[in-house]
């Protein structure tokens, strides 16, 4: 068995969309009809994905599975043409960098709940780019403050939202 | 329909209205302009900001900005080879090449000119077929509504780019996450598990937000998008590329053509009209030595269908209620979130929206054209911002734009939820538009299915020539590219 971002991904969509299903055969019959529905042709058709995703062999025999659509030639041709990133010199995002990426937006989330949001915002700011892009506290501070003051007037002064607890 | 085209012009005659205008090109210049974002992110993003106006208005603003995307991004594409939008990317083939050799201000006015009279050819083929339209939905009933948003999903999956298979893994889980929240017949609760909030369903914004600006400044931050090189931008010889558009008008009208043939089709996207535009301009050309090496008639071709593409992807928009790419998959969700409910409903009672929609569009792309030729190589340096300051701004403004629409905490986990999601989709290859866009027709695929099976019974589908006209296509359109798989014997000494 192979185990990867790809085979862990559609084993997961797999997982939910069948407990989805067995969710909804507890509602009445209209209520879950939908539900059923859907959950079924995608379950069956996550199925074959998640196999030819997990296992080597079945790849080969679910060669469908992974048919390009007409146009996808096309979508190879920008990227020859796209900007150079850091990344795609030495290879795929490694997953623990988005992972880690997603627990700062997490935790900015939650203390939007619970504190002052231009606060927030600006602090959110300064350590992403000092901390996790690694560039200078100074220029991580200056653009904190621009940041917080532009979203304090769009959102505090021209939208009025009231980002209350 | 004359009181309807003067009242779709008169807000862009106000004060407020043009101010909007320009506030929409503005930003669709920037996003255009900067590599790794372009029209459905600043559209994501602009929507709390349209909650307060009234529909019209909203719809200046949004159209604005999607208008001004495409041009923004072949500034840089020429300027500094590195498209601000993968729209774009066919453009630096003799883009670039041009400004190599000091010709940038012939390429930016071609550029320019073929952008803006592209967007006019997509936005005249709206205008015409809008009365078209209005007949063809005037016949459709309950079945034909179901059998367009079935088949709308089943084109997508099929054309658009990479496995169909994953497009319909994509599309399928988008239809299911639609049923989360009341049934729309009995009014019973779906997968809410004791949360009120989760009552009203997923709602389309926070979705759209997470999905593209959250989920895309993740890949930007992440990626760290560089431009390489540091090229010295002169810029002159601009009115030699305006009439280099009327000395290849045949270039010109093929191009936008052909974008607006790829807008119309569901799914398919700026990219395939800028390569496809590009290609016919090769293959039809007489001498197709100076190709790749500064030939103005590359710049018109991908430029004139880059920008048609827009007026074309409309049509399905408007008419039926089916995206025909991501930045029209926002648009609908925003046109939705302000009532207006893209169909008959907005095809009769408000057509003066559909021609605010088409005059914004030409007169944004007038404008950013202007703006653009005059700013070009200030803008350029725009690019050096490094991705890395600007996506943690995105993230917050995604964040506290998505609470802002209806002060609801959960809509912001819900944007958090669908960022997590849209990133994970997009790396691994599925499909966001087919997500999208699912999300967004399961409402009416639940509604016009009950519908017809209480007025009409199943023979409903079946009986009425339009419907049963639709499910043949769909069939079609599914089973054709595997039947073709299985069919295809091997020949002699072919390896399978």
């Amino acid at each position: 068995m192979r185990i990867s971002a790809q085979s862990l991904f559609s084993l997961i969509l797999t997982l939910i969309v069948v407990f989805m299903i067995l969710l909804s055969l507890s509602y009445n019959e209209n209520a879950r009809f939908f539900p059923l529905l859907f959950g079924s042709l995608t379950v069956v058709l996550l199925f074959f994905q998640t196999l030819s995703d997990c296992f080597a062999k079945m790849e080969k025999k679910l060669s469908f599975v992974e048919h390009e659509s007409v146009f996808s030639d096309f979508t190879a041709s920008p990227k020859k043409n796209a900007p150079d990133t850091d990344e795609d010199k030495k290879g795929k995002v490694p997953l623990f960098k988005v992972f880690r990426l997603f627990l700062w937006l997490i935790i900015l989330t939650f203390a939007l709940r619970f504190y002052n949001y231009i606060a927030v915002v600006s602090i959110f700011i300064f350590l992403v780019i000092a901390v996790e892009a690694k560039a200078g506290w100074f220029r991580a501070f200056a653009v904190a403050v621009c940041a917080g003051l532009f979203i304090f007037l769009l959102f505090g002064v021209i939208l009025r939202v009231n980002f209350q607890a | 329909m004359l009181e309807a085209v003067i009242n779709g012009l008169l807000p862009l005659l106000t004060w407020s209205g043009f101010m909007l205008l320009l506030l929409g090109t503005l930003m669709g210049m920037l996003f255009g302009i900067l590599p790794g974002l372009g029209g459905p992110q600043v559209l994501a993003l602009l929507i709390p900001i349209t909650y307060g106006l009234d529909s019209q208005m909203a719809t200046i603003v949004l159209v604005a900005a999607m208008g001004a995307v495409p041009f923004s991004g072949s500034i840089t594409a020429i300027l500094i080879n590195t498209p601000g939008t993968g729209a774009s990317a066919a453009t630096t083939f003799d883009g670039f090449p041009l400004s190599q050799q000091g010709k940038a201000g012939l390429a930016l006015g071609a550029s320019a000119t073929a952008s803006a009279l592209g967007a006019i050819f997509g936005a005249i083929v709206l205008s015409f077929l809008i009365p078209i339209g209005r007949e063809v939905v005037m016949a459709f009933s309950y079945p034909e509504f179901f059998m367009m948003a079935i088949m709308g999903l089943s084109v997508i999956a099929v054309v658009s780019q990479g496995s169909p298979w994953k497009c319909l893994i994509s599309g399928g889980l988008g239809l299911l996450l639609s049923t989360i929240g009341s049934d729309p017949i009995t009014g019973a609760g779906r997968f809410t598990f004791g949360n009120f909030y989760l009552w009203d369903g997923i709602k389309p914004v926070p979705a759209l937000i997470g999905m593209f600006a959250i989920a895309e400044s993740v890949e930007l931050f992440i990626k760290k998008i560089s431009i390489a090189g540091q090229h010295e931008i002169q810029i002159s010889g601009v009115w030699d590329g305006v009439k280099s558009v009327f000395q290849h008008f045949g270039v010109f009208i093929r191009g936008s053509i052909v974008g607006t043939i790829i807008g119309i089709v569901p799914g398919v996207g700026g990219v395939v009209a800028n390569f496809l535009a590009y290609a016919q301009a090769v293959q039809t050309a007489k001498d197709k030595s100076k190709f790749g090496k500064g030939d103005i008639r590359g710049v018109i071709a991908a430029e004139a269908a880059n920008n048609a593409k827009d007026g074309g992807a409309l049509v399905p928009t408007v008419v039926f209620g089916i995206p025909g790419s991501l930045e029209m998959a926002v648009l609908l969700g925003a046109l939705i979130l302000h009532g207006l409910e893209p169909g008959p409903d907005l095809l009769i009672n408000r057509l003066d929206v559909i021609f605010t929609l088409i005059f914004t569009l030409v007169i944004a792309n007038l404008l950013v054209s202007s703006l653009g030729l005059a700013s070009a190589g200030y803008l350029a340096k725009l690019t050096k911002i490094p991705s890395s300051y600007i996506a943690p701004v995105i993230f917050c403004l995604s964040l506290i734009g998505a609470y802002s629409m209806n002060n609801l905490f959960g809509d912001v986990i819900v944007a958090l939820c669908f960022g997590f999601l849209g990133y994970f989709v997009k790396r691994l290859g599925y499909s966001r538009i087919a997500l999208i866009i699912a999300l967004l027709l399961g409402k009416i695929t639940q509604e016009s299915f009950h519908q017809t099976l209480v007025s009409m019974g199943v023979k409903g589908f079946f009986l009425r020539p339009i419907s049963l006209s639709l499910f043949i296509i769909i069939f079609i359109f599914l089973t054709l590219p595997y039947l073709r798989t299985f069919i295809k014997k091997p020949q002699k000494g072919e390896v399978v």
